[in-house]
């Protein structure tokens, strides 16, 4: 049942806001930390920011991923709010959702129900053995 | 479907296989794949000819004929970046550090090799135990040499990617080495169409790249050479590969000195009063950066990252027999330093001495000096195994190139329901793939394609699937753990089991 879950951006300040929303929500959630090795990137981030930060929590039950989705979402939205535009991309289980303060509310909607989707299917695949 | 397979690109080298990826994904998006596939795939290999030109003027829809321009260069494009890391010197250590990191890594293997649960990625186990721990109940922390071994492979590998990640303001925009070289992969593919399909066909490409929601990143660095030394491709070329001429034989991969501010320096430099080429122009700065020339800079870096491939070699000979660190170690150190040898060849062929046979030396263009290729699309977009015995890919098994052939073995894979909506079985391209052993023809750094399964194994263990596909993920690291015995748990990748 216990699946994790990668949150990436170039942001570090949207990570460490997130931080604190994430860690009550998570079973263990790691601090903001640069991601110093390129190979573990999709080429759109490596090749094009000079920095990357990471979050990984595990999480044991779908809600607790999809509130840290819906905070994530949040968090992005009022920083557009004050004309920072920001993007980060959630992982789970090798699937790369992108979210970014200039989607369309229907490119939302439908991002955030792929992560939701995702977690779903991370949680039905046991990251252990049975 | 769920529509995670897609992928958006048609290519890109990737470093950390050491060999340029092709994906054929995209083409199933064109209204008439059938007769735009086998053109594309002929494409990587032949330079494209009438039958390519006739494709695309038989489009009328704009953005098809540039989809199709885009497709049929894409191999020129990725070529750049396999021909400017293999014979720059910043490439040059950078494929040297490559070598080192994997040789490196591997040297966990025989603890590897009792692991019966491998959480991935390794990176995470080690830096982040508890939250592993978390996620499988029970599994045990890395030793403390092993967690040694792993720390100083990524020193290696953080090593290799400063200079890649390193930028500079110039003339009030951000430039970094990446856009540098992907600026130049860019007037490579430029120059490619415009040699087939003509200059006005080469403008298109570009306003299409600069295009709103297009990618006009990658032509950021030629954006800030153009203003300065106009449009001339040749002399855009010219400055932007001088960029890449740090000399890495003397200073640090870390050193500030990196390709964004050498450009920056090009870029100021003075205008000319009299008519000094422009060859003697970047050169006369690139000594005021460094101290050294664009000449001096390349041979000093050789020697070093030659003795790193020795070292390697040297290494590979004390390994053990049987496992993958001595295959990984013996075939980088042999292939890498050969692919050094064949594209600075060509580079500098002019200025080889006349004991050189010249007719042996390959030109520095893409169809000439042939980078390693692997072609990959995902099960379900490419061709179902019923249809497999009419496939262009049965066509293509057994047929030349020049100084390769096709592959002729192809592995099946069966689709996952999240990802297809039917459960049969597919043709996984992921292993179809140039093959060095061509006899008289064979290349010897083409031994690289021989060695990416394992890479990518070494690479996914340690890193997890994010940045390999799915389907590349599940033939390669996970098709490998299982040979292996080994589960592989945590980020084990549901898009494709």
């Amino acid at each position: 049942m216990s699946f994790m879950v990668e949150v990436y951006s170039s942001d570090v300040s949207l990570l460490t806001d997130f931080h604190p929303t994430i860690k009550p929500l998570a079973r263990v959630a790691t601090a903001p930390a640069e991601v110093l090795d390129a190979a573990s990137l999709d080429l759109d981030l490596a090749t094009l920011v000079g920095e990357v930060f990471r979050i990984a929590a595990s999480f044991g039950e779908l809600g607790g991923a999809i509130s840290a989705v819906d905070a994530l979402v949040g968090l992005m939205q009022r920083r557009k709010k004050t004309g920072v535009t920001t993007t980060a991309e959630v992982v789970v289980d090798g699937t790369k959702i992108t979210f970014s303060g200039d989607l369309t509310p229907e490119q939302l909607a439908d991002r955030v129900q792929r992560a939701r989707d995702a977690f779903a299917a991370a949680a039905g695949a046991s990251p252990g053995p049975p | 479907m769920s529509g995670a397979h897609k992928i958006t690109w048609w290519g890109g080298l990737d470093p950390y296989t050491f060999v340029v990826w092709i994906s054929e994904d995209k083409v199933f998006d064109f209204p008439n794949p059938t007769e735009f596939e086998p053109l594309f795939v002929r494409s990587l290999f032949l330079p494209p000819e009438a039958a390519h030109v006739d494709f695309v003027n038989s489009l009328t829809d704009p953005a098809q004929r540039v989809t199709a321009l885009t497709a049929f260069s894409a191999y020129a494009h990725e070529w750049r970046h396999w021909y400017d890391t293999t014979s720059t010197p910043w490439g040059l250590a950078r494929m040297g550090q490559l070598t080192a990191f994997y040789a490196t890594l591997v040297s966990i293997e025989p603890w590897l090799d009792d692991q019966a649960l491998v959480f991935v990625p390794l990176t995470t186990w080690e830096q982040a135990p508890e939250l592993a721990q978390d996620l499988v109940p029970g599994l045990e922390r890395i030793e403390p040499e092993v967690s040694r071994i792993l720390s100083n492979a990524l020193n290696v590998l953080r090593k290799s990617d400063h200079a890649l990640r390193a930028h500079a303001t110039i003339a009030g925009r951000t430039v970094s080495t990446t856009q540098i070289v992907e600026g130049l992969a860019m007037l490579q593919q430029e120059l490619c169409v415009d040699g087939v399909f003509g200059a006005k066909a080469a403008a298109d490409l570009r306003a299409s790249i600069r295009a709103p929601g297009g990618d006009g990143v990658y032509y950021t660095a030629v954006d800030v050479v153009e203003d300065r030394f106009g449009p001339d491709r040749e002399s855009l070329i010219a400055v932007l590969e001088a960029a890449l001429h740090v000399n890495y034989g003397v200073y640090s991969t870390t050193t500030p000195l990196t390709p964004a501010e050498l450009l920056a320096e090009l870029v100021a430099m003075p205008e000319p009063t009299d008519d000094t080429p422009l060859s003697e122009r970047i050169d006369a700065t690139v000594f005021r950066f460094q101290g050294f020339n664009r000449r001096d800079a390349f041979d000093m870096t050789y020697e070093v990252s030659a003795k790193t491939l020795d070292q390697v070699t040297a290494a590979a000979v004390q390994t053990p027999d049987g496992g993958s660190a001595k295959h990984v170690r013996t075939v980088l150190a042999s292939a890498v330093r050969a692919a050094f040898t064949w594209s600075a060849a060509a580079r500098h062929r002019h200025d080889l001495g006349d004991d050189i046979l010249l007719d042996a030396v390959p030109q520095p263009a893409p169809y000439s000096l042939p980078a390693p290729v692997v072609i990959e699309g995902y099960p379900g977009r490419m061709t179902l195994k019923s249809q497999f015995a009419n496939s262009h890919i049965t066509r293509l098994a057994g047929a030349e190139g020049p100084g390769r052939a096709f592959l002729k073995a192809y592995g099946d894979a069966v689709a996952d329901p999240a990802l297809m909506d039917t459960d049969e079985t597919f043709v996984s391209s992921v292993l179809w793939t140039p093959t060095p052993d061509t006899g008289e023809t064979a290349i010897p750094y083409l031994e690289l394609l021989g060695v990416v399964r394992e890479l990518l194994y070494w690479r996914g263990i340690t890193f997890g699937p994010g940045a390999i596909s799915p389907i590349t993920y599940f033939s390669t690291t996970v098709a490998e753990a299982e040979a292996r015995g080994q589960q592989l748990v945590g980020q084990t990748n549901g898009g494709a089991r």
